[in-house]
């Protein structure tokens, strides 16, 4: 029986190597993608991040997205484009972002062409068998919550989104390094200095960009689905008192629909799985100031239910 | 013809029964190509036809019933959408005849399954152009092309109105009035497609064209049209209809009656010819002999071998694995090639005509070294 | 003043879905994928509305209250009316 492999049993130079030539195929459950990228910070940021991910080493195998992150000179300013099986779907980016542009189009690729499963904008996470969703546009704070939930112990299924399954009504893990942007860095930093933060890309078109790695527990359970039991929308107020709110049921279903990415494509039984999530599931608006504030309000939460 | 590996996905789409005996790193090749070929719906469709679904490894066929979940969606708005187009036209009289993609779906048709269909196109009187555009107008469709040149291009030099865009939903509606441009070599009459259109059987406010008349018009669509990336999709979407369509009895001598009447027996011949070379639809011997017996259809021998080497390679997905050196070339030309159709022969530069020259050398080349 | 006017709706009533709650309601419009938030009592009425092809105002009003309107009560079934209306809920058979 083969053993499984990492990609730390790679060096630093044989991974850069094979990205820049053959590339290299991961398990990024629930999902296996083939990356090639000659960019030195997509090797770096793979290095520090997806280290304990399952390296594929052959090519027998069934991959769901082949993508690449490639250079493109223009003029005075290297640039680099995201590919998707040879295909651009974005504009190109400063070669800096290279790294933040591998994760972006990742989440692209799975809001554009997984439709077996609701894909819905939010983080998600899991304790004592139970799942919470984090719907929330941008600014909303979600990112640094999330990261120090999972500091916090909580399972990572997501940073960005709720994979939904229609037919059990579980949500399907997909943990990936936390995206983190200008201030949350620091926070996030400061609240766990032993951290695995990935590379940093500043002047992003979102401000300064890093990931921070998921923790071993959230790779190690990637298979294992669980049911809702709250939807939480978070809105940060610097300094702001925590202030929580139970959420009506029909308008946390209009805003989970607003914040979902393919419930169109799913028509009638979309809506009923968001109903149902939604009817299953204790709902609230939260206003936090102070991350310890928020953070033991989750912590009660959890265990009261 | 040694073109690299379209035969697995032309396979996987006619032998959906073989699909069950594919190794992951076929699945992998076939659902790219697939993808790029617009064919990942009807892939699937075609395996649930054939009991083949269950036995798909669960990675692919996510990719499979993603697509599925798409375009079953597309056909739920397309129904809604259809609807929408009857109750605006309805105050001018001019009856709802669908084209293409609606067309097959509305109809039921084997051509509708796993297919996207994103635009809704029409076919009207041109007389009656004026009264329609306005009703729609009314309803809430709005004209794409906002510059003038373009307006103008669009209603001197085509066969259609600019597409217009519903302003709330969004979704894309072409008026034609012909089925080919007003400048094309080919004319056929649309009165005549008209008075033949039939009601169809979920709305009997809707109607389509004729069996052999859809035939002809995908026909003369995929040949005389410059854009070649949905080739393969066509020459299928030609292979389901001739399949269904050919069952009735008389249909091919209908078929070649109907393609003198509109001018397309040309077309029709290249329909016939490759979707046998590509796809392998069946035609009776007679139908194609009577098609080159006109003179619409002959042409020498030397033009017939570029055209072929032409289409075949500007037929396929434009997949890396299935193209060679060549296929660039040869898709620019046929761009080319449905622009000089649509345009009157004057206006062809010269320097075409030399590039034309190029691949027939390119071909006698390739055929000598495997002599 | 005449007869109460009968409802009718469209041919559209097998493109919705509605979900009631004791604080609220949300109808979905297979059409175009959208979802629209009600009150309960909205809610509640679009859901008999499905139902009940051609219920008249006085017998909506019926069934919400449970026992017989009065005038003020069918003002606001027709406000309610209205409003479905303008949403695109709803549309009055011509006369």
């Amino acid at each position: 029986m083969t053993s499984i492999r990492t990609l730390s049993q790679l060096s630093r130079d044989g991974l850069k190597r094979r990205l820049g030539s053959e590339g290299i195929r991961l398990r990024v459950p629930p999902f296996v993608v083939h990356i090639r990228s000659p960019i030195p910070v997509v090797a770096q940021g793979l290095y520090q991040l997806y280290g304990d991910h399952e390296w594929l080493d052959d090519d027998t195998g069934f991959v769901d997205f082949h993508v690449a992150v490639q250079p493109r000179r223009r003029w005075f300013r290297p640039l680099c484009v995201f590919e998707f099986d040879g295909f651009q779907p974005f504009t190109p980016l400063a070669c800096g972002e290279a790294f933040a542009f591998l994760e972006w189009g990742l989440n692209w690729c799975v809001t554009g062409h997984c439709h077996t499963l609701l894909t819905i904008h939010s983080a998600v996470l899991e304790k004592n068998g139970r799942v919470l969703v984090m719907p929330a546009p941008p600014g909303s704070g979600k990112s640094t919550l999330c990261a120090a939930l999972m500091l916090q112990g909580w399972r990572l299924l997501s940073d960005e989104m709720a994979l939904l399954d229609p037919q059990s009504g579980h949500v399907v893990p997909a943990p990936r390094p936390v995206s983190l942007k200008n201030q949350s860095i620091d926070v996030v930093r400061r609240l766990a200095p032993d951290a695995v933060i990935g590379p940093v890309a500043r002047d992003t078109l979102k401000g300064t960009v890093a990931h921070l790695r998921a923790s071993d527990d959230s790779l190690a359970r990637a298979g294992v689905s669980a049911p809702p039991a709250w939807v939480v929308f978070p809105r940060y107020q610097h300094a702001a008192p925590l202030n929580v709110e139970p959420r009506p049921k029909a308008r946390a279903l209009v805003e989970l629909a607003s914040n979902s990415f393919n419930h169109h494509v799913h028509g009638r039984t979309g809506f009923e799985a968001l109903a149902q999530l939604v009817d299953r599931s204790q709902c609230f608006d939260l206003q936090y100031g102070h991350l310890p504030e928020a953070l033991a309000w989750f912590d009660a939460l959890e265990a009261g239910a | 013809m040694s073109l690299p590996s379209l035969d697995l996905l032309v396979n996987a789409l006619q032998q959906p029964a073989s699909l069950a005996g594919l190794s992951l790193s076929q699945w992998d090749l076939l659902v790219r190509q697939a993808r790029q070929a617009d064919l990942l719906a009807r892939l699937g469709a075609g395996a649930q036809e054939a009991g083949s679904w269950a036995a798909i490894p669960a990675a692919p066929r996510m990719h499979l019933a993603s697509a599925l979940q798409l375009a079953a969606r597309q056909h739920v708005e397309l129904r809604h959408e259809v609807r929408a187009i009857e109750r605006a036209l309805r105050p001018t009289g001019v009856p709802l005849v669908l084209l293409k993609g609606a067309a097959y779906v509305q109809t039921g048709l084997r051509a509708a399954q796993g297919r996207m269909v994103s635009d809704v196109d029409i076919l009207v009187p041109r007389e009656q152009l004026a009264e329609v555009e306005s009703a729609l107008m009314m309803a809430g469709w709005v004209s794409t092309q906002r510059n003038a040149y373009d307006q103008l291009y669009y209603r001197t030099w085509m066969h259609e109105l600019p597409p217009l865009r519903h302003m709330k939903r969004g979704s894309v509606l072409d008026v034609h009035h012909a089925i080919l441009p007003p400048t094309a070599r080919y004319k056929p009459d649309t009165g005549l497609l008209l008075r033949a259109a039939r009601a169809t059987g979920a709305d009997e406010r809707v109607f389509v064209l004729a069996p052999v008349d859809m035939v002809l018009h995908s026909a003369a669509h995929l040949f005389h049209e410059g854009e070649l990336d949905l080739g393969l999709r066509g020459l299928l979407d030609l292979d389901a209809l001739l399949r269904e369509l050919g069952q009735e009895p008389g249909f091919w001598l209908e078929l070649i009656h109907r393609a003198h009447q509109l001018d397309l027996e040309r077309p029709l011949f290249h329909a016939l010819r490759y979707t046998h070379w590509m796809v392998g639809t069946p035609h009776p011997d007679a139908t194609v002999h009577a098609l080159q017996a006109s003179p619409r259809v002959r042409m020498p021998r030397l033009q017939q071998r570029v055209l072929d080497a032409l289409y075949l390679r500007g037929l396929r997905p434009e997949h890396a694995s299935t193209s060679d050196a060549w296929t660039p070339l040869a898709r620019s030309l046929l761009y080319l090639r449905g622009h000089w159709l649509r345009m009157p022969p004057g206006l062809l530069a010269g320097h075409l005509l030399r590039k034309l020259g190029a691949v027939v050398r390119g071909e006698r080349a390739s055929h000598a070294s495997t002599a | 003043m005449g007869a109460a006017p009968v409802l009718a709706h469209l041919d559209r009533s097998a493109d919705f879905v509605v979900k009631v709650w004791a604080d609220g309601a949300v109808v979905y419009d297979e059409a175009d994928g959208s979802l629209q938030a009600l009150n309960p009592v909205a809610g509640e009425a679009f859901q008999r509305l499905l139902e009940q092809p051609g219920l008249s105002p006085t017998a909506l009003g019926r069934l919400l209250l449970q026992e017989e309107p009065d005038a003020e009560d069918l003002r606001l079934v027709a406000d309610l009316l209205r409003e479905f209306e303008s949403l695109g809920l709803w549309e009055r058979a011509p006369a």
